[in-house]
């Protein structure tokens, strides 16, 4: 397993300082200790709501933010104690792609000069018939048309279609995508969607989707991992987390997925987790999640869980759950009311 | 169904001055709602179904006209009301809430004041203090835990979700007939997203309020409407009960839009040609047809009629009109 690890988080921390007042400082605990390993061709989802710590993350794994402790690695380095020549490796590697193509793309410059960016940044020759290869490459066919385009002129998938293929440009290794598809209609979210794990297939590519869609995460695959109020709570296969979770907020997140199916939200209902996301500047003792959890006992409020595993690929940070409900399967709504 | 009828938008038509050019945002739509019924208006962004929320409460924005048809709230047409008449009805008989939640709310004033002061407003023979007393029990209503606490609160202290809860309760203190929700959980996250949807159905049973959703979220509507409308390019496409569009959607923008949702939760079984969103063609052909995986020659030509099939489902399509005449 570690002989082909791409990218790994050690026990990373980051923190924020926002000032209230003259004298108070408050501290926001975006990432609170989270571990992480990317290997090469490996998916691998964040899911959490707003302020759980996601988009930081995001940032730390393509090095937009420094941790305040731990390590990132790369390829068995810490790109912030290599020189600054040998960390343009790592910038070069490993890409992102922003949530909202509206606000990722410069409005003032053409299809051509936006993807001839990365080449001029990092001193890297290329032709016009590199730009339309790269453009073939995210479907956006024939290429010819689109070089002398503005942003403006095309829709918000095209958009997003350049933005992937701004970060193909270099022949990365990873691509962080930070809400890919959440400013896109359905049938749009479809076909990139379809992009991304074509993309995957043919290039050799680990990607890593930050996402608050669950919904929308399972045909994806890979390996998950739920994120709330700054750790990770639950990681594992996809299977493993959409069908046998066992932390108890996963089980809720899962739990407020919409039927769509008329006929099985009447006979269903509406579950919900009830309570908010504590903020990250003041969050409860203990376990974040307990004083939402139906399941608490008076132990949660004490001791912060450490991560267990399950299997070989499942790690839960709830001791009570694995506790309650064994290994076996069991009925995942039952925990929260209707 | 058609006696108890709350408010009937018929063949209404929209336009938009931008750059010279008029572009028809909504075109000859028709949509009804009874008393204590849920009607969801569905589409992707641009399909025209937030300005059919504007008309209604005729707040359309300065560069937009209606052009044709009536908007009949209990027996009124509303297009034929004074301003000062029409600010009657806004907020009193029919009330409005946003994705975002904040921009419904005065970010100087304190909710308390807020609130107080839209409920002496539309009551002014209503002291302070009962104002007082009528903020608590709405905050209590949207069931917020501790209402005295939030009064005193200003809305960039609240969660998006609170907001969204106080928003309602703004909306609901004159006690109207009609709540229009434009994409009322879009902002919020998942778990909030499902204590909201929980809030407005508790709502609609316990004050027998009637409620147009707009949204672009299929799961929304099969979760709360009884009936729904498609709408497309600024046409209804298709229309039918929440029931009905699921089991047996006819037209291809709708079989799309499920086979859509269906694709990306990893249930669909077809092999249906999802296309992305493109600009409509011209209203001289059917909107639809460069993104239709169906077409036929004539879709391309004339625009398609509205039919009625026996089912009762109503369908923009020229599909449908031939299994009407066979």
């Amino acid at each position: 397993m570690s002989g082909n690890v791409l990218l790994s988080i050690e026990n990373v921390r980051r923190y924020y300082f926002v000032r209230k007042g003259f004298w108070r400082r408050e501290t926001v605990k975006a990432v609170d200790d989270v571990s992480l390993e990317v290997n090469q061709d490996d998916t691998h989802a964040i899911v959490g709501e707003s302020g759980s710590g996601k988009s930081t993350l995001a940032r730390l794994i393509v090095g937009l933010e420094k941790p305040d402790e731990g390590e990132i690695r790369y390829l068995g380095d810490n790109p912030f104690e290599l020189t600054k020549k040998e960390r343009t490796s790592f910038h070069r590697d490993v890409q992102m792609v922003f949530q909202n193509p509206y606000a990722s793309l410069n409005p003032r410059k053409t299809i051509k000069s936006i993807l001839s960016k990365p080449f001029k940044v990092h001193g890297i020759g290329h032709s016009d018939d590199t730009l339309k290869e790269l453009l073939s490459r995210v479907d956006l066919t024939p290429p010819s048309d689109y070089l002398s385009k503005y942003p403006h002129e095309l829709s918000g998938g095209q958009r997003q279609r350049i933005a992937i293929a701004r970060s193909l440009a270099l022949g990365p290794r990873a691509i962080v995508l930070d809400e890919p598809t959440s400013a896109l209609d359905v049938t749009t979210k479809v076909q990139v969607l379809d992009l991304l794990k074509s993309l995957q297939r043919q290039e050799n590519l680990a990607l890593i989707f930050i996402s608050h869609e669950l919904p929308f995460l399972r045909p994806i695959g890979g390996t998950v991992s739920v994120m709330y109020n700054g750790k990770i709570v639950e990681k594992g296969t996809s299977e493993e987390i959409f069908d046998h979770p066992y932390h108890p907020y996963t089980i809720g997140l899962l739990n407020s997925i919409l039927e769509v199916d008329p006929r099985e939200a009447k006979r269903r209902g509406i579950f919900s987790v009830e309570g908010e996301m504590p903020s990250p500047v003041n969050p409860p003792s203990g376990c974040r999640f307990h004083p939402r959890c139906p399941i608490a006992e008076p132990s949660c409020s004490e001791n912060d869980p450490p991560a267990f595993s399950i299997s070989r690929s499942h790690r839960v940070a709830c001791p009570i759950s694995p506790k309650t409900f064994g290994d076996k399967a069991f009925d995942r709504s039952s925990i929260y009311a209707k | 169904m058609m006696n108890d009828t709350l408010l009937h938008v018929s063949d209404l038509e929209v336009c938009y001055r931008a750059r010279g050019l008029s572009i028809n945002a909504v075109s000859g739509v028709t949509v009804t709602i009874g008393s204590n019924e849920c009607v969801a208006l569905i589409g992707e962004s641009g399909s025209g179904k937030s300005t059919i929320a504007n008309a209604v409460l005729r707040v359309l924005p300065e560069n937009a006209t209606i052009a044709r048809g009536t908007v009949t709230f209990k027996d009124t047409n509303l297009l034929n009301l004074t301003e000062e008449q029409m600010r009657e009805v806004r907020g009193k008989d029919i009330s409005m809430i946003f994705q975002d939640p904040h921009s419904s709310l005065n970010p100087v004033l304190k909710i308390g004041d807020q609130l107080t002061e839209t409920i002496m407003t539309h009551d002014p023979t209503s002291g302070r203090g009962k104002a007082i007393e009528r903020a608590t029990e709405l905050l209590d209503l949207v069931r917020i835990a501790d209402p005295s606490e939030i009064l005193g609160r200003y809305p960039h202290q609240l969660s998006g979700g609170m907001a969204q809860r106080v928003a309602i309760a703004l909306g609901l203190s004159s006690s109207p007939s009609l709540l229009i929700a434009d994409e009322p959980t879009s902002a919020l996250d998942l778990t909030i997203q499902a204590q909201i949807l929980k809030l407005i159905k508790r709502l609609m049973s316990m004050l027998k309020l009637s409620v147009l959703l707009i949204t672009h979220d299929l799961s929304l509507v099969s979760n709360l409407a009884d009936r729904v409308y498609v709408m497309y390019a600024g046409n209804i496409v298709e229309e039918d009960s929440t029931d009905g569009l699921h089991s047996d959607p006819k037209h291809p923008y709708t079989v799309m839009l499920l086979e859509a949702v269906k694709k990306l939760q990893g249930t669909s079984t077809s092999q249906y040609s999802i296309t992305e969103s493109t600009k409509p063609s011209e209203p001289s052909s059917c909107r639809f047809h460069p993104r239709c995986p169906v077409l036929i020659s004539r879709c391309r030509q004339e625009p398609p009629p509205y039919v009625q099939l026996p089912s009762g489902k109503k369908v923009l399509c020229w599909l449908s009109t031939t299994s009407v005449e066979k």
